[in-house]
């Protein structure tokens, strides 16, 4: 008898779950996944392969922050909906923000030098706008790898900067489960560096996929059991297909970079040069917020909380999200605690740091 | 040579396609813990075997193998090997993790376990034993070769672009 019952149960829940599938693929179909920007926004400022976007609606007075995201993902995640939209959050907290795009990777891009980037765009993109708000320093909030750029940065020119975020920013590119630089390790980059072809997109994407799977399939069941939610569906989809569309990289600059911060991981050690520019972190003098995620697999904690080792003590501050790397971005929770402390943060520094 | 992944409807299809399976053997498990039949285990392992080759290999194959993508035409003798090679330590996972799964399992001989604490017990035993592989020296070995290959053989066609158009 119990044993006719646990058949049935057990036949209806793979009959439910078909049926639920089958929910899912339809809504699937009928969604418009559209990548776009939940924000209105214009582009102010293009240099050689570079844009400034200039997100619309915040108020005239508000102080300009400018976003550096990573060279691995588009930038776009940060602002998907309006629930999910770290621009969304800073323009409510009173700014107004900017975001550096990094512009096509096509021939010309393969041999640019790292530090083209790092330092001579991301300057040129500062300059414009101090200029054009007249004001004397900016706050800048580096995501990931754009969070290595920023920090570099800062060091370089700490002149220009009035206070920086850090968002799961690899730091000790060799520290905790690193798993990109243990697959990393081994691979020769010189030659690439020497004669640099631009690494497909989808390369990355596959790096990304092949880390965790078992628990990515653990969240797409979820989603699937849940997939009458339209809503949810939704706001899955559009992530994962950020996910699934990695641009190219520019082959020397991402060879000098794996190089560089992975295989000698020269931030932390010392003797990080960016073309003529040295790099060292001691020479940052802004208040620093370092956000970071207890269950990121791509950037691990102890690589992120390397900072406070590298920068002096009294600037330092760190907020720790309990989640993975795209969810201190994009999560319920980030969103309602995480991302508004560090809007305030922000806030703060202005008011005593002008 | 691999058809890669990278429209996540493909991901919920794989994801649906392991769940499915894997429920599929729930009920002969549970019959076998139940009566206690240890000279049986291999037919369970067999079965678990052919949940574990109808869902799993495919994505992590494709996923995996696509990582010396680099240069799409990589059909050398030498690259099949190393995709053969990468293949063949990707099936050898799966006999580790299906014994570890069929010893959790059996502790629960003496009380009912329901179908979502049994797909739990299997997704952690894959999730904890593939983070063990990917961890690996040899797994680390594998991938450097490939994507070292690929690099050699687009750099080299780079070379010869660059060579032409000076």
């Amino acid at each position: 008898m119990n044993e006719d019952i646990k058949k049935s149960n057990i036949e209806a829940e793979i009959d439910a779950f078909r049926e639920k599938y089958g929910c899912l693929a339809e809504n699937f179909l009928n969604l418009k996944i559209k990548q776009d920007w939940h924000t209105a926004n214009e582009i102010c400022f293009k240099h050689e392969g570079i844009r400034i976007r200039k997100f619309l609606g915040s108020r005239n007075q508000s102080p300009p922050v400018l976003i550096v995201y990573s060279h691995v993902n588009y930038p776009y995640v940060i602002d998907l909906t309006a629930q999910q939209s770290l621009v969304c959050r800073l323009i409510e907290s009173g700014h107004k923000v900017f975001l550096v795009e990094w512009g096509l990777v096509n021939d010309k891009a393969r041999m640019r030098d790292l530090s083209v980037y790092v330092h001579d765009y991301l300057d040129n993109s500062i300059d414009f706008i101090l200029q054009q708000y007249n004001v004397d320093k900016v706050d800048l909030i580096g995501i990931c790898q754009g969070g290595t750029f920023s920090l570099c940065y800062a060091s370089l020119h700490p002149e220009k900067i009035r206070s920086l975020v850090t968002i799961v920013t690899p730091v000790d590119f060799q520290a905790g489960e690193n798993i990109i630089w243990k697959w990393s390790r081994k691979v020769d980059f010189t030659q690439l560096e020497q004669r640099p072809v631009n690494i497909p997109g989808e390369m990355i994407t596959l790096l990304f996929q092949s880390l965790r799977p078992f628990e990515e399939i653990k969240r797409n069941i979820r989603l699937i059991q849940n997939s009458e939610s339209i809503n949810k569906l939704k706001s899955t989809a559009l992530v994962d297909q950020w996910v699934f569309e990695c641009p190219d990289q520019p082959g020397k600059a991402f060879a000098q970079f794996m190089h560089q911060f992975y295989q000698e991981n020269k931030l932390v050690r010392g003797g990080l040069k960016l073309g003529e520019h040295v790099v060292n972190l001691l020479n940052i003098e802004c208040p620093v917020l370092n956000l970071y995620a207890t269950a990121d697999h791509l950037v691990p904690p102890e690589s992120a909380c390397a900072l406070k080792y590298h920068i002096s003590q009294d600037l330092y501050t760190e907020i720790s999200y309990d989640g993975g790397h795209i969810g201190l971005m994009i999560g319920d929770k980030a969103h309602r605690t995480i991302l508004p402390q560090m809007a305030e943060w922000l806030i703060n520094n202005q008011k005593y740091c002008k | 040579m691999t058809s890669f992944q990278t429209d996540p409807f493909e991901k919920y299809l794989y994801s649906s396609a392991f769940y499915i399976q894997i429920a599929n053997c729930y009920r002969p498990i549970m019959k076998w813990i139940a009566n206690g039949e240890p000279e049986q285990r291999e037919v369970i392992r067999k079965l678990l075997l052919n949940s574990w080759h109808q869902a799993t290999p495919n994505f992590l194959n494709s996923n995996l193998s696509g990582m010396g993508s680099v240069n799409a035409t990589l059909i050398q003798e030498n690259s099949l090997l190393k995709y053969s090679r990468l293949t063949q330590m990707l099936a050898d996972i799966a006999p580790k993790i299906i014994d570890e799964f069929i010893d959790l399992v059996s502790e629960h001989a003496n009380n009912a376990m329901t179908f979502e604490d049994f797909f739990n017990i299997w997704i952690e035993t894959c999730d904890k034993r593939y983070f063990e592989f990917i961890h690996s020296e040899e797994l680390i070995d594998c991938i450097s070769e490939l994507i070292n290959f690929s690099l050699k053989v687009s750099t080299g066609s780079i070379k010869a672009k660059d060579h032409t158009n000076e």
